[in-house]
């Protein structure tokens, strides 16, 4: 099969701490802080205020549009109030937040039912019974699954990616969830290729992660569903991002400026069909992930089913956090995370990774030096951009020459600024030009 | 509390721009060796006269433009530009041909465009490109690698003749104007000697010269390295060596009388150290992997061009430089296919 073009980088996975840890419950905190802009674009209404009492998996916030994700309650208890709090993305700018206090009880909302007859339903109906499960990708990105299903009308769905490659050094969650969970997650497969009547479905996952391909081939074998195929890439970063995964998987591009759907293909983290499942099978709404805890920080690192909404801080505790000076807090991966000035900030739907690492894990980048133009950087940019022509123009403020080089294309994988030889911090550079075209 | 929060990547492994030029250096060695051997310990000399003039011009240039001067003075560019230009001179040639070509190499090639990363040409080729144009006699006098006078020389007596330009006296000065195994082939065309006289003469050696070809080897292997180590790619070097070596094929089959043939361009001259370790200085050549090879070949062509038709015998520097003026033209036609965009 065509890998066109597709060269990653062979990066250290630095998974060893966590992944052989079975996933665990992470305790309900006393206090929640549900932030309203979750997921991206779209803007959350409230539909609670102080001192309402919710029960668990009630909706507490809507969308502006018809196609979004809502919010349900993670646990029961009472809304204390609905003000600003910080929030970890956009970088610590407050955001209007709902706050749970938690009564422990864990009293679900009578109205959330299981749909086991789901085979049965329509596919329209389908769609929109999984459009109001608050489910949003969980691979980082955070696009709700409604947005997603809502090209059907339009495109006609012929291939499912389910993407299980986990790219990114430190995380395992996804691993975590394959290897334990093969059997809910093929059955979230099996309603999303009713949901897109899409003919078949690929998972993708790193040949770092044989227990994980072993647990889902024996729940293959004996669900006996011929459209279901498992695909081993190579380990290389990053293999997992939406468009190279296609590209190694398909031989197909995506056409700049749209959406997989435009060739016939929906992308769907394992993660999200998991929780698919769940809320068809289970009834259950979104409202708990799988968070990879790690770095030296800590010292039970693992696998935690946090519930969205606990302050960072109470999770890092749990798992035996000591701070110290020259620390970093990353949230996601080590190339793309994002460094969190403290750990008071939520756990949101996209928070697939903490990593807690002293100045010996992640070491200081070291001092910048002149461009030499080896051209390194073109030779890992996954989209085929020219980083060091664009380190010219950024830094000479060029936004004409920018725009013809087509910097917003850049998806800010970082792996120019690994495998510059000069230690240029390529990527914080596009990141600020980008805000300046 | 507050934590650090270093922009994303949080990991960092490439090797430092110090670490390649050191690779490269480490690569040039065996050639060198090779080049002591039959050629003598002048390129011994050579190369500190040199790197002693590169690093006190870098510093001076440094200073003079209010930089800190740690850092580029170590980071190993000013090391490959000096050990270029030593294998590049006549191990016998007079110390104030080396000693200017670097300072012209470094204040005027390098920093006076804004030092490394920013100059367009190819320092060590526009210092010898001077010199050769200045004092075409001086810098062509290449002794015949036959062993006869530079090995029998002693490290003093050889420092000597850099140095006062005084030989031993059994020695003639007639002994020094001896020429490159391209030189030869030119002169001996221009004196309608036909090709198997040229060729019969001992210091073409069993293909491509006396030394020269063992040299060429040399520096083919430690090119290899290089690739092995992904210190460049493939594109430059394949591009000199198609080019050139293209050219003579084409040329030795229409007329044969009056062209070398392949192996003979390939592993004689500055071929080798043009294709491996000129051509593929990042800083001056073309940006992308198509771009790149577009550029070598260029310098390849107009490589074989020069020693065939022009007055030159050998061509690499002025193809060098002329393709460095090409880079812009080549990199705005050579962006390669963004992801996504339609072909």
């Amino acid at each position: 099969m065509p890998s066109a073009h597709y060269q990653g980088l062979v990066i250290p996975h630095h998974k060893e701490r966590t992944r052989e840890q079975a996933i665990s419950h992470a305790p309900a905190p006393q206090q929640l802080v549900l932030t309203l802009n979750q997921h991206g674009d779209t803007k959350l209404i409230p539909c609670v205020s102080a001192g309402d009492k919710i029960r668990l998996g009630q909706i507490i916030a809507r969308p502006d549009t018809s196609l979004g994700a809502c919010l349900h309650a993670p646990v029961s208890g009472t809304v204390l109030t609905v003000e600003p709090r910080p929030s970890a993305k956009p970088c610590n700018e407050f955001t209007m937040s709902i706050v749970l206090s938690n009564d422990y009880l864990d009293t679900p909302d009578t109205n959330l039912q299981a749909i086991q007859e789901w085979p049965s339903m329509p596919r329209s109906a389908l769609c929109e019974h999984l459009a109001k499960g608050g489910i949003v990708g969980l691979g980082g990105a955070a696009f709700p699954i409604a947005t997603k299903l809502a090209v059907q009308p339009h495109h006609t769905i012929s291939q499912l990616i389910i993407n299980g490659v986990e790219c990114e050094p430190f995380i395992s969650c996804d691993d975590r969830l394959m290897r334990e969970q093969a059997v809910t997650i093929l059955m979230g497969i099996q309603i999303m290729l009713h949901a897109t009547q899409a003919e078949q479905a690929t998972i993708a996952i790193e040949a770092d992660k044989p227990e994980a391909v072993a647990a889902i081939r024996s729940s293959l074998d004996s669900l006996n569903d011929k459209r279901i195929e498992i695909r081993i890439l190579a380990s290389t970063y990053p293999s997992g991002d939406e468009a190279q995964l296609i590209r190694q998987l398909t031989g197909k591009e995506i056409p700049r400026g749209k959406l997989p759907a435009e060739i016939g293909i929906i992308v769907s983290n394992v993660a999200t069909v998991y929780a698919c499942a769940r809320w068809i099978l289970h009834g259950e709404p979104l409202t708990r992930r799988v968070v990879t805890v790690c770095g030296n920080g800590v010292s039970k690192p693992g696998n935690y089913l946090t519930r969205i909404g606990t302050p960072i801080r109470d999770l890092l505790d749990h798992c035996g956090a000591t701070y110290s000076i020259n620390q970093r807090l990353v949230m996601g991966g080590a190339m793309m995370g994002l460094s969190l000035m403290h750990p008071d900030y939520p756990v949101i739907k996209a928070s697939n990774c903490l990593i807690l690492a002293d100045e010996h894990e992640f070491k200081p980048a070291p001092p910048e030096h002149a461009c030499i133009r080896c051209g390194k950087c073109a030779e890992v940019c996954p989209v085929h951009l020219l980083p060091q022509l664009l380190l010219v123009h950024a830094r000479l403020g060029n936004t004409t020459a920018l725009r013809e080089l087509e910097l917003h294309d850049c998806i800010e994988c970082g792996s120019c600024d690994y495998a510059c030889p000069s230690h240029i911090r390529l990527a914080t550079r596009f990141r600020d030009a980008k805000v300046m075209v | 509390m507050k934590l650090n929060t270093p922009p994303a990547p949080h990991l960092h492994r490439a090797p430092s721009v110090r670490f390649i030029m050191c690779m490269v250096l480490l690569s040039l060695l065996p050639a060198m060796c090779v080049q002591t051997v039959y050629f003598g310990s002048g390129l011994l000399l050579q190369t500190g006269l040199a790197v002693s003039t590169g690093l006190l011009c870098e510093a001076l240039a440094l200073q003079m433009r209010h930089k800190p001067l740690a850092q580029p003075l170590t980071d190993g560019s000013v090391l490959v530009t000096a050990a270029l230009l030593a294998m590049s001179m006549p191990p016998l040639a007079p110390w104030w041909l080396i000693v200017s070509a670097m300072a012209f190499a470094v204040l005027l090639g390098k920093h006076a465009f804004g030092g490394l990363g920013f100059n367009p040409f190819n320092p060590a080729m526009l210092g010898y490109a001077v010199l050769l144009v200045s004092f075409p006699r001086q810098m062509t006098s290449w002794l015949p690698a036959d062993g006869a006078l530079q090995t029998k020389l002693s490290l003093n007596q050889t420092a000597q003749a850099i140095f006062s330009g005084k030989l031993p006296e059994i020695y003639s000065v007639d002994m020094l104007s001896g020429a490159s195994p391209l030189a030869a082939l030119k002169s001996g065309l221009s004196q309608r000697q036909t090709m198997e006289e040229i060729f019969n003469q001992p210091a073409f050696g069993s293909f491509a010269g006396q030394g020269w070809q063992w040299v060429s080897v040399a520096l083919l292997l430690g090119g290899l390295l290089m690739l092995a180590m992904k210190i460049i790619r493939w594109q430059i070097p394949s591009g000199v060596l198609l080019g050139l070596g293209g050219c003579a094929w084409i040329m030795n089959i229409i007329d044969p009388g009056r062209h070398a043939g392949t192996l003979f361009h390939l592993f004689s001259g500055a071929t080798m150290l043009c294709a491996f370790f000129i051509a593929t200085d990042p800083v001056t050549a073309a940006t992308s992997p198509r771009g790149r090879l577009v550029y070598g070949v260029g310098i390849g062509v107009l490589s074989y061009v020069i020693r065939d038709f022009g007055n030159y015998h050998d061509g690499v520097a002025f193809a060098v430089l002329l393709m460095n003026l090409a880079v812009p033209l080549i990199d705005k036609f050579t962006i390669p296919r963004i992801y996504g965009e339609s072909a």
